[in-house]
């Protein structure tokens, strides 16, 4: 991974035509400014790791596997 | 009513198992009214949250507590608004299983929980700021809690 050291204040351009601004930097928090064309998305990665991890868990079940993952739950003593 | 799931066919639920997500759940806008019910397997009770709408999305969901002892959620102040709810202690915290083919490596999306307000009857997903819970915590492979 690239590492720069920005105060804020300070930019970056990524590709020409993406800026993003260190606005401020808080104890915990540092908020950015991001200036780029409407056809870029920008998502939070928590967000796009949600997304995807409700994409990966509406597969479907037959009554096997849920007897089998009702014997995992009971191996690791786990009471629902 | 009857609806139509993923899993088990036609179910009949009680009308007050039925939530309103005025946003859907993530990747998932569309649907916006789910259906709460249990289903046993060798005297184990699972729990679906399945959208009355289609027959995908459907969640098998687990109360955190029981896999993550002492679950904190924090959530920010517009997530409680949106639920109605003045406390978190108004609200009930599920979250979403991800169940592969080796179930040993089971995830729970202890990051962004369903959230239900059993008194307006909404529900919602929220991304918890709770920095140390993950949206893949695999119970069954973390020997101690919170770990990576």
């Amino acid at each position: 991974m690239l590492v720069i050291s920005r105060k804020p204040g300070e930019s970056l351009i990524l590709s020409d035509n993406i800026k993003i601004t260190i606005l401020s930097v808080g104890n915990d928090k540092v908020a950015i400014g991001i200036d780029a064309p409407r056809s870029v998305s920008i998502i939070r990665e928590e967000l796009q790791e949600t997304i995807q991890a409700n994409k990966d868990s509406v597969s479907q079940h037959n009554d096997e596997s849920y007897a089998n993952i009702a014997s995992m739950l009971k191996s690791n003593k786990v009471k629902i | 009513m009857e609806i139509n799931t993923r899993d088990f066919g036609i179910v009949h639920i009680e009308e007050d198992a039925l939530y309103d997500f005025p946003e859907g759940v993530y990747g998932f806008e569309e649907d916006t009214c789910f259906a709460i019910f249990h289903k046993t397997f060798d005297d184990v009770s699972f729990l679906y949250l399945q959208s009355v709408q289609n027959i995908i999305p459907c969640f098998l969901i687990f109360e955190p507590e029981d896999f993550y002892p002492g679950y904190a959620p924090l959530l920010s102040q517009e997530d409680l608004a949106a639920c109605g709810a003045e406390s978190s202690e108004d609200l009930i915290f599920l979250v979403i299983a991800n169940v592969p083919d080796s179930i040993e490596e089971m995830s729970l999306n202890i990051k962004s929980p369903l959230v239900l307000n059993p008194k307006t009857k909404i529900g919602r997903q929220v991304i918890l700021q709770n920095p140390e819970y993950t949206v893949r915590y695999q119970p069954f492979l973390n020997q101690s809690k919170g770990g990576a």
